[in-house]
């Protein structure tokens, strides 16, 4: 289950001051689209595309290290 | 009908629908694991992962198939995510960032389903549906393989082989999973369960403003959630949302689905060790702590006192009025007993022996009756630590199921039951002495302790349902949540089939006069007391600082 708060996630409920229809129907055209996660600005940094390769290579490391850590672990049982 | 009757009613046709179903699935799926036979679809798979399904496999070969099944899924599933912002069909969300990808991937290929992510919010069908809903089958499937390898240990003599992992992989998938799901989809969908691949709509509120919807492949997905003991739910209401379980008799059919396999797999047992018998006690252990549970479960939530819960006729604060608070109760019981972990209601909003009684129930190890394989595969654990307890009261060496209990198996035995306490107590632990989780939490004192103890059982037992105070997705929660996952799924599966290839390698020894009977209800008893015993010596420090304290102060 997710949990209750998710500040980072991209999309927010609208003002509640707005009143609008109750269904607008189906975005079958395309015209509405969750807002981008982050300012543009920000997207296309190149020190933040570079921090995002850095984390996508620890988080593959953390993998790769939790899984070999099972496997010496069962290395270590068989000489129980 | 007054609630409590109706939570009752509720229960009586739970568990008159699991015992109809109980025989036939049960003797199905034994003989499924014990078939020579591979379908068509079955051969074009394994000729397609380059497999041999007839190649006898001992434990370590068994365990390297499950270990590089699972690396490969993490990692994929990892690249989809990250990928998200350029893939077709992803509804324009972006990637998914780096953190609260590989703590979602690990999640559901490790079968835990924790979400630090709301699913209307950031994943499209693709992520959902080509990653998310693969996985509840596949991990699923190497749950019940890990489980009857385990059956195989104590069935088979002189032989360290426990059976092929990718025939059991695949048998689990296509013979069991599939097709039971695409009936339970049926189901959902006939009663109002959405299935289809629509946008994002724009929904008008009661209350002024707007909010966003998008359809998807939800009610087969929530089968699938359901039956697999998943829990991941298409949106981040879960099984309140009424998307994915729109009317009581949904939620009543949910709750047989999460419960249907993991009490049925006990025939299974019986039939594949020889003798039903054994099964039956394994079953009655199980389903003495699961309808003790409820009970205590729906005491606390009707009996609480104060005014506004005698005017609303129970605790209703958190639950669905939709299916009320005995359903709500038997719906968490069999959540966090199982280790599924999709909700109906706030667990955060129980009352506070409430909480606790789901904490408990997952800190178990989720054995009664647990996850699809998980859940036997544990209890068959706590069965030794049993006979090997007896085995100590009358100074006779343990035998279970015709096999010596000897050093070896009870350090394995122990070793198993001791890696996940230790997950969550470790992470809890650095967790609170830190300045910075603190702020995650909506709560302070007791309850927020709580936060924090749950999600780590949560996330250690590979449960996945959340106590719903905790803001867990921050790059500590999602790394350390992440690494409990991992290290709670595979390091226990070490021991288990460790354990099966010892026991598989022994000569059986002959039941004799003196020899402990572990099909009658002595020994039931003396299980459920070993299993109390231990986690009750194991969690009690923790549960009284946290559930304990708030629900008795």
């Amino acid at each position: 289950m997710a949990s209750l708060l998710t500040p980072r996630t991209g999309r927010r409920q609208g003002s509640v001051k707005a009143v609008g229809p109750a269904v607008r129907g189906a975005s079958t055209t395309g015209l509405i689209r969750p807002r981008m996660r982050f300012p543009l600005i920000v997207r296309i940094n190149r020190s933040s595309l570079q921090e995002f390769a850095m984390a996508d290579v620890a988080f593959v490391l953390v993998t790769i290290a939790g899984f070999v850590l099972v496997a010496l672990a069962a290395k270590g049982v068989t000489k129980l | 009908m007054g609630p409590v009757l109706a939570g009752v009613l509720q229960l009586l046709a739970l568990t008159a629908a699991l015992a109809l179903a109980y025989k036939p699935l049960g003797t199905y799926m034994a003989k499924v694991y014990s078939s020579d036979k591979h379908l068509r679809v079955e051969k074009w798979i394994y000729k397609g992962i380059g497999a041999d399904p007839d190649t006898g496999m001992r434990w370590p070969a068994y365990l390297r198939g499950i270990l590089a099944f699972s690396v490969v899924g993490v990692l994929f599933l990892y690249a989809l995510q990250r990928l998200q912002g350029v893939l077709p069909g992803s509804l324009g969300f972006a990637a998914v960032d780096p953190d609260q990808a590989f703590n979602t991937a690990v999640s559901f290929v490790t079968n835990t389903n924790w979400q630090s992510y709301s699913g209307e919010q950031a994943m499209g069908h693709v992520v959902q549906t080509a990653g998310l809903a693969v996985q509840n089958f596949v991990s699923a499937a190497v749950g019940i393989a890990v489980a009857v390898a385990l059956v195989r240990g104590f069935a088979r003599s002189r032989t360290g082989e426990l059976g092929n992992f990718w025939a059991d992989l695949v048998r689990g998938v296509v013979r069991v999973l599939v097709p039971l799901a695409a009936v339970a989809a049926v189901v959902l969908v006939a009663c109002g369960a959405i299935q289809n691949f629509s946008g994002i709509h724009e929904v008008g509120q009661f209350m002024g403003g707007t909010q966003q919807w998008n359809g998807g492949a939800v009610a087969s997905q929530e089968a699938i959630k359901e039956l697999g003991t998943n829990g991941g739910g298409y949106f981040n209401a879960n099984s309140s949302h009424p998307f994915e379980n729109p009317t009581p008799f949904t939620n009543l059919f949910e709750i047989f689905l999460i419960l249907l396999i993991p009490f049925s797999i006990t025939r299974t047992f019986g039939l594949m060790v020889g003798s039903v018998k054994q099964g039956y006690a394994i079953l009655a252990t199980m389903a003495t702590i699961w309808l003790g549970f409820v009970a205590l479960m729906m005491w606390t939530e009707f009996a609480h006192h104060g005014p506004a819960f005698q005017a609303a006729g129970g605790a209703y604060e958190g639950k669905e009025v939709r299916f009320g608070v005995g359903a709500s109760s038997i719906f968490a019981v069999s959540t966090t007993l199982t280790s599924t972990g999709a909700v109906d209601s706030f667990h955060s909003s129980f009352t506070g022996l409430g909480g606790g009684i789901t904490l408990l129930g997952m800190m178990l190890g989720e054995i009664a009756p647990g996850g699809v394989g998980s859940g036997l595969y544990g209890m068959l654990i706590m069965a030794i630590i049993a006979v090997f307890i007896a085995g100590l009261m009358v100074g006779r060496t343990p035998e279970y199921l015709g096999k010596k209990i000897g050093s070896r198996e009870i350090k394995l035995a122990a070793c198993y039951i001791l890696i996940t306490p230790a997950l969550v107590l470790v992470f809890t632990a650095f967790t609170m002495a830190l300045p910075t989780p603190a702020n995650s939490m909506t709560n302070s004192g007791a309850h927020g302790f709580s936060e924090i103890l749950y999600a780590y059982t949560s996330g250690a037992n590979n449960n996945g349902s959340a106590f719903a105070g905790l803001n867990a997705d921050t790059q500590w929660f999602n790394t350390t949540i992440g690494l409990a996952m991992l290290l709670g799924r595979f390091l226990p599966m070490v021991f288990v089939l460790a354990l099966a290839g010892s026991l598989a390698e022994q000569k059986p020894v002959p039941a004799t006069a003196g020899t402990l009977r572990t099909d009658k209800p002595l020994y039931t008893g003396l299980l459920v007391g070993t299993i109390i015993i231990i986690t009750g010596l194991t969690y009690f420090p923790a549960l009284a600082l946290g559930p304990l304290a708030e629900g008795l102060a």
